[in-house]
């Protein structure tokens, strides 16, 4: 989810209309020959194997328990900047720093997508002193490089969501990242207990290969391997691009191709509503929906809920406030304080429509994509989009 | 029908030499010993030009392929062979559900594809396609905000500004001489920046009112579809049996030739431009509508497809030759065919395959057609 974020513009561009599917086909088949593998891909692959600890998220602590007394400088340097999901983690970046008197100075770097400059972003605060920095490297192991001497001249720096490769505790301080296979698994189980153990299920994933999908699959696998009545539709998750449009015409082919769909697990939330639109448009009853919270998801079921009676939804975290976790990691470091927080977070479920304790959130005042599951306070949410 | 239109440019090229002929009488009648005067000598270099456009012209309406079928007719004949497989490919494509999931996408492209089909008849080559949409698709969605008292304001401003974005391209392009895929790239690059900055990267929901229009339908067929159609028969028309039609095509099979013939080339080369806009203004306004969310980025994958849509159509890249018409119908071809290759389930590596090779393969009938095959066909 965070590598889609990482990665909306890019996978948009890349996401090229049927027809001319060959144009990307040739232009991936050239990059793959002459690029290491990319941020989405390394990320997955190097978080199984993190030395950060796996917990829950009753183990993360506050703030003010790592702040010590020293005055620091931090940063953040996002590789990309330009989406709603960016956009709270700024601002939950921020709003974390400002909790500790002695941060004097709560700073931000927009990399644009392009690691050039994310690189040239990190060596910059490191030039400049900057004691704790928080990084998003969009561009995997490129970033490495710039990492490692970073944290060779001493300053805590955290990576999180995006690994860039290379060793937690010896590259650099830490990576901070959600247990992606365990979010398959809390799909899965609820699907499960949602169609009794007995139905069809898709799973819809994000860009074509990419490890993301591929390890919250072995999570989805595990689960339903005790449910020999489920069975998952094509066995392997079908490529959406996280893209809502796409998803949409995804879903359709999708219903044409299987007459029965009795439950959906998708990575994107945001996504899912396109193929929302698809079970609509083709006059299909709606099924039990599993993904990560998204406004627009959440307000689509509340205006069918009542027309669609087997319809529910339930959503994981899409975790905009992991760059809490890291800054902690970070801040903790550099004031010489311990920081017993887990690096690789299992995350509960946030939105659960047969939980009367975990109702959906939907605000059609703000945009589509935001995110309810963010730990800023409600009007500090608004006052993001408020432009 | 072709015939018909063409007497009609014939007529109006038929003018320059006319005179050129009367003059050449004048001059012999007053027993004009002289040397041609300036006059004439431009006369004369007009009657050739004209010559040229003419042989242009006739050359384009000449070619045809075994199935006796004009160039523009090859992509009907292979949508129509499309159609006729996907049943055997995927049982429930025909389905009333996948026919009218797929005709919105594909009534939004062919609005695209038209508008990159006007700007290739002019010679040119329109790259500001993903920032037009994208900003087409931000403008009617932000502007009202959700509010249908809105949306028809939206809608006009929306219309406007992709004209007006065509207008710049436009006169970049006629005035200043600038290649085309160096302006209209320059002009994306600064419509993007201007999306990213008015979005803030956040995506805004179309109003209520416009997306219950999109999702209605009007004689059994989505209102989205049959505005298409509608639009697309007018330009048809205009394009085929109207002077300014014909004009136009003349000036991008010849624009030297076109302007002897006393054509105003630089008006036809900017509104192409400008009625592309519009029509791209148009696509983002139905594309918003439909999805209710566009993304902000949303015009990023219409335009490969677009230029595809063009060639398969049959419009020459070098200009002149073209049939807006059979741009639509590849639209439908490529929309149909991704639909297809996605009701099958096969892994995104196969659906990739077998569209490019179905793309390939449509390409290629005419190419043979046009070289190989008449000649082969003619000995045997």
């Amino acid at each position: 989810m965070m590598d889609r974020m990482a990665r909306d513009r890019s996978s948009e561009r890349g996401g090229a209309e049927q027809g001319l599917r060959i144009w990307s086909l040739l232009a991936s088949a050239a990059l793959a020959l002459v690029l290491p593998p990319t941020g989405a891909a390394w990320s997955q692959d190097k978080m199984m194997a993190t030395v950060g600890r796996i917990g829950n998220v009753d183990e993360l602590v506050t703030m003010d328990k790592v702040c010590g007394a020293k005055p620091i400088r931090v940063a953040l340097v996002d590789g990309f900047g330009g989406n709603s999901w960016r956009r709270i983690t700024r601002a939950e970046y921020e709003d974390e720093a400002k909790k500790c008197p002695n941060i004097k100075e709560v700073l931000y770097a927009d990399g644009q997508n392009n690691p050039q400059k994310t690189i040239s972003d990190i060596q910059s605060f490191v030039a400049q002193g900057v004691e704790a920095i928080v990084v998003f490297p969009d561009a995997g192991p490129a970033m490495l490089p710039a990492i490692r001497a970073a944290h060779k001249a001493g300053v805590a720096i955290v990576a999180y969501t995006a690994s860039p490769g290379g060793k937690p505790g010896v590259d650099y301080l830490d990576f901070i990242a959600p247990n992606t296979p365990s979010d398959g698994s809390t799909w899965a189980k609820w699907v499960a207990k949602s169609l009794n153990g007995q139905g069809k299920v898709v799973f819809l994933g994000g860009t074509p290969g990419n490890l993301q999908s591929q390890a919250e699959l072995e999570g989805v696998k595990k689960v339903f391997a005790d449910y020999p009545k489920i069975e998952l539709l094509g066995g392997r998750p079908v490529d959406t691009n996280w893209d809502p449009a796409e998803t949409q015409k995804v879903v359709a082919g999708l219903l044409t191709r299987y007459p029965e769909i009795d439950a959906i697990i998708s990575d994107y939330g945001g996504g899912s509503v396109g193929g929302i639109r698809a079970f609509i448009n083709a006059k299909h009853p709606l099924v039990p929906w599993a993904a990560n919270d998204a406004n627009e998801f959440a307000c689509l079921w509340q205006e069918n809920k009542a027309a669609n009676p087997n319809y529910q939804m339930m959503t994981v975290s899409s975790r905009t406030w992991l760059v809490r976790v890291a800054l902690r990691k970070a801040v903790a470091k550099a004031e010489g304080v311990e920081d017993p927080e887990p690096s690789i977070v299992n995350q509960p479920i946030v939105e659960d429509s047969t939980d009367p304790k975990l109702p959906p959130k939907c605000d059609s005042s703000l945009p589509p994509d935001a995110i309810f599951s963010s730990q800023l306070p409600p009007d500090k949410l608004k006052a993001v989009f408020a432009q | 029908m072709n015939r018909v239109s063409d007497f009609a440019l014939i007529d109006l090229l038929q003018v320059p030499r006319v005179r050129h002929a009367r003059a050449t009488v004048e001059r012999r009648r007053r027993g004009c010993a002289a040397a041609k005067t300036q006059r004439a000598r431009q006369l004369d270099d007009l009657s050739s030009r004209s010559q040229a456009l003419l042989l242009d012209i006739e050359n384009a309406f000449g070619e045809e392929n075994i199935l006796g079928l004009g160039r523009f007719s090859a992509i009907w004949a292979a949508t129509a062979v499309l159609f006729a497989v996907s049943p055997f490919i995927a049982a429930d494509s025909l389905s009333h559900a996948a026919i009218f999931s797929m005709l919105p996408f594909a009534a939004i492209l062919a609005l695209v594809a038209v508008g990159q089909t006007l700007v290739v008849q002019q010679r040119g080559l329109d790259l500001s396609i993903p920032g037009a949409i994208s900003l087409g698709a931000l403008i009617v969605t932000k502007f009202p905000n959700q509010a249908d008292a809105l949306a028809p304001a939206g809608i006009l401003l929306t219309l406007f500004v992709g004209g007006f974005v065509g207008l710049v391209n436009g006169l970049t392009i006629a005035l200043f001489g600038v290649a085309p895929f160096v302006a209209t790239l320059g002009v994306n690059a600064l419509l993007l920046g201007f999306v990213q900055w008015y979005s803030g990267g956040s995506p805004t929901g179309a109003a209520d009112s416009l997306n219950q229009w999109a999702l209605s339908t009007l004689g059994g067929f989505p209102n989205t579809v049959v505005l298409t159609f509608v639009l697309i028969a007018l330009a048809q028309a205009v394009l085929l049996w109207t002077v300014a039609g014909r004009r136009f095509e003349a000036v991008g099979a010849n624009p030297e030739a076109a302007n002897a013939a006393g054509i105003r080339v630089f008006r036809y080369q900017v509104s192409s431009y400008v009625v592309a806009g519009v029509c791209y203004a148009t696509a983002a306004i139905l594309l918003a509508a439909f999805l209710k969310t566009p993304g902000v980025f949303i015009g990023d994958t219409y335009l490969l497809p677009s230029v595809a849509a063009v060639v398969l159509g049959g419009t020459a890249l070098t200009g002149g030759v073209g049939n807006v018409a059979a741009s639509a119908v590849a639209a439908l071809f490529l929309t149909q065919l991704g639909q297809l290759v996605l009701s099958i389930g096969a892994p995104t590596a196969v659906q990739l395959l077998i569209q490019s090779g179905a793309i390939a393969v449509g390409m290629g009938l005419r190419e043979v057609n046009q070289s190989f095959l008449p000649r082969w066909s003619r000995s045997g």
